[in-house]
């Protein structure tokens, strides 16, 4: 190897820094577990684990320093593992084993890597005879503006939750895309909603809404979901003033929480033309259709303990000319086109099911990786016990 | 000649910037791969036409009915004799009866929402502000009795104005329903005079009592 090249991996082969980013990765997953309790799982995920820097709490109110994120630490730790087999180790029987567990940690990280990058996850809900095309992410909402004029199809316009949130300030949304311009006048990460009779009197005179579900009911902002919430998931609202040409055509309540309603959509008409507006979790349309056939919750006899779920489903791809049926439950999911579908949860009238989708490419990474490390211990441990055998001979 | 007792190690402290340059490399590494959030138009299958809001059933005689899409539910009550049902509640609300009494008038609603309408603990400060009072900090700091039958147990808020607040009413009775079933919440709410409210309350507890749910799944 040339010179300069291991003058350059020398300081990172360096094992004070390994013992460094172990410290630092240490003091990262405390404080990552200690944050779920006032942040959301994926925030948490997202913010600290799958992130180049952060700026982390440490413990005295509003007081935060900037610290490395988990894609940082691993990638360090990637490269000074692999620096450190460039410059200082030699390869040798003896230290066979230490070599093969140190590339299932390698494999390891990888995978971590390629799955916080690439990686999704959507859920699909399906009730018993229904056909679904799409997938949803619960942890992001849209607000969905559907032209249904066309007797072929929908023409659909998605404005993503960030760029709500992103108007909260009140200055309009404005989009060649859109049909009229959308002021947001309150957005609520999470809410609640009540019927009108119920509300503080306060808060009906606060009532902001002119038409649709606002005018029937209020939402009301709650905290948002934590990690410590078992499973609660955000469910957001926002007040919604709509205008064309500087004419305004009502302030809408759109919610999450619009499942309560016969139809969770509300009809604008603009210019004559209806449109239906909603908001919904994230939408991810597929090629194919899955229809639930039957959902099936069996228990041990005479009790309440779940024994299996499962759900008999139709998958229909006419780009691929498939047409077949499969049978989902627990640890048995269905692979198919790059995505699998797992057993998730199901409703609580027991009246459908939740799949969950998930894509990754690097599923099968910690599977190989944690059997190399198995093996490479097992190596050394024999490699060792060889050499204490031997030396005890002697 | 003689040779340094301290030797360089220039390799392991003069390289040492190589770890910030790895850190603003990814940085920017990472800024490269952020996808910028846009507003987006697409083509989907015709999804079904939509459904204005079904007028929701008056309570009719001695029985309600509840017809929620997500989940087909009956309820069914005993209308005490005295309550009078409004022909037309609002949307939101299932039922809504009116009962005349020389010691005031009294209003009974019965109203569902999805989920837990939006927090037990948030309900309960809710409606203690409406009759005035302050709030709690825990859903055990409000004592709750229970109303049980064959098909559910139901909470009671029992909710007396101060003397002198200013509530909206001056005594309040809640009766939350859980349903498992559907995934839903039903209230239930008597307001009106103190005194009224004592008269009355018997044919409350029992009216919610009568309650009884069919048609849910499975």
């Amino acid at each position: 190897m040339s010179g300069w090249i291991k003058q350059v991996l020398k300081p990172v082969a360096s094992l004070r820094l390994t013992v460094a980013l172990f410290a630092a990765a240490m003091v990262l997953i405390f404080v990552g577990t200690v944050a779920q309790k006032d942040q959301g799982n994926w925030q948490v995920v997202n913010e600290y684990f799958r992130s180049i820097w952060l700026w982390m709490p440490i413990g005295i109110a509003g007081v935060r320093v900037p610290f490395v994120g988990g894609y940082t630490l691993g990638i360090l730790m990637l490269v000074n593992l692999t620096a450190a087999h460039t410059v200082r180790f030699k390869f040798s029987w003896k230290r066979a084993g230490i070599i093969i567990t140190h590339l299932g940690m390698i494999l390891l990280i990888l995978g971590e890597i390629l799955t916080g990058l690439f990686s999704v996850e959507w859920n699909m809900t399906i009730d018993e005879g229904q056909s679904i095309n799409y997938a949803e992410d619960i942890r992001v909402s849209e607000l969905a503006v559907t032209d249904p004029s066309d007797p072929e199809h929908d023409d659909v316009v998605v404005i993503p939750q960030g760029i709500l949130a992103g108007h909260a300030d009140g200055a309009p949304i404005h989009d060649p895309l859109l049909p009229f311009d959308i002021q947001v006048l309150r957005w609520m990460p999470h809410s609640g909603l009540a019927g009108l009779g119920m509300a503080d009197p306060a808060l009906l005179a606060s009532n902001p809404a002119t038409h649709g579900f606002g005018t029937i009911a209020l939402a009301m902002a709650k905290a948002t979901a934590t990690g410590v919430d078992g499973g609660e998931v955000n469910a957001p609202s926002a007040y919604l003033r709509l205008t064309h040409n500087g004419q305004v055509l009502g302030t809408y309540l759109v919610s999450l929480h619009g499942i309560a309603f016969e139809d969770p959509r509300q009809p604008v008409t603009v210019g004559g033309k209806t449109y239906l507006i909603e908001l919904r979790f994230r939408r991810d349309y597929k090629p194919y259709t899955m229809h639930l056939i039957d959902f099936k919750h069996d228990k041990f006899v005479g009790t309440e303990i779940a024994k299996n779920f499962s759900s008999q489903v139709r998958l229909v791809d006419p780009t691929q000319n498939e047409d077949r049926e499969a049978l989902i439950y627990m640890n048995h999911p269905l692979r198919y086109r790059g995505e699998t579908f797992y057993q998730a949860s199901f409703k609580r009238d027991e009246s459908g099911t939740i799949l969950q989708v998930v894509r990754n490419p690097g599923w099968l990474m910690p599977y190989i990786a944690c059997s190399l490390v198995s093996i490479g211990l097992i190596v050394h441990f024999g490699v060792m016990l060889g050499k204490f055998v031997g030396r005890t001979r002697r | 000649m003689a040779k340094d007792p301290k030797p360089n190690r220039p390799t392991h402290t003069r390289r040492l910037w190589l770890i910030p340059v790895v850190v603003i490399g990814l940085s920017a590494l990472s800024l490269t791969g952020c996808e910028e959030e846009e507003i987006g138009a697409y083509q989907t299958a015709k999804s079904p036409p939509y459904a204005p809001p079904a007028p929701i059933d008056a309570a009719q005689s001695h029985a309600g009915h509840d017809h929620g899409q997500a989940h087909q539910e009956t309820i069914r009550w005993d209308v005490p004799d005295g309550w009078q049902a409004d022909p037309a509640p609002s949307a939101m609300v299932t039922a809504v009866f009116n009962i005349s009494d020389e010691a005031g008038d009294l209003r009974v609603s019965v109203t569902k929402l999805a989920g837990d309408g939006g927090g037990t603990l948030a309900n309960i400060n809710r409606w203690r502000g409406q009759v005035g009072l302050g709030t709690v900090a825990a859903i055990q700091d409000q004592p709750i009795t229970s109303i049980k039958t064959d098909q559910f147990t139901a909470d009671l808020v029992d909710l007396v104005s101060p003397p002198g607040a200013a509530g909206r009413f001056e005594r309040m009775l809640v009766v939350s329903i859980p349903r498992q079933e559907t995934g839903q919440t039903w209230f239930i709410k008597m307001t009106g005079p103190g005194g009224a409210i004592d008269k009355h309350k018997q044919d409350f507890v029992g009216f919610v009592g009568s309650i009884s749910f069919e048609g849910g799944h499975p």
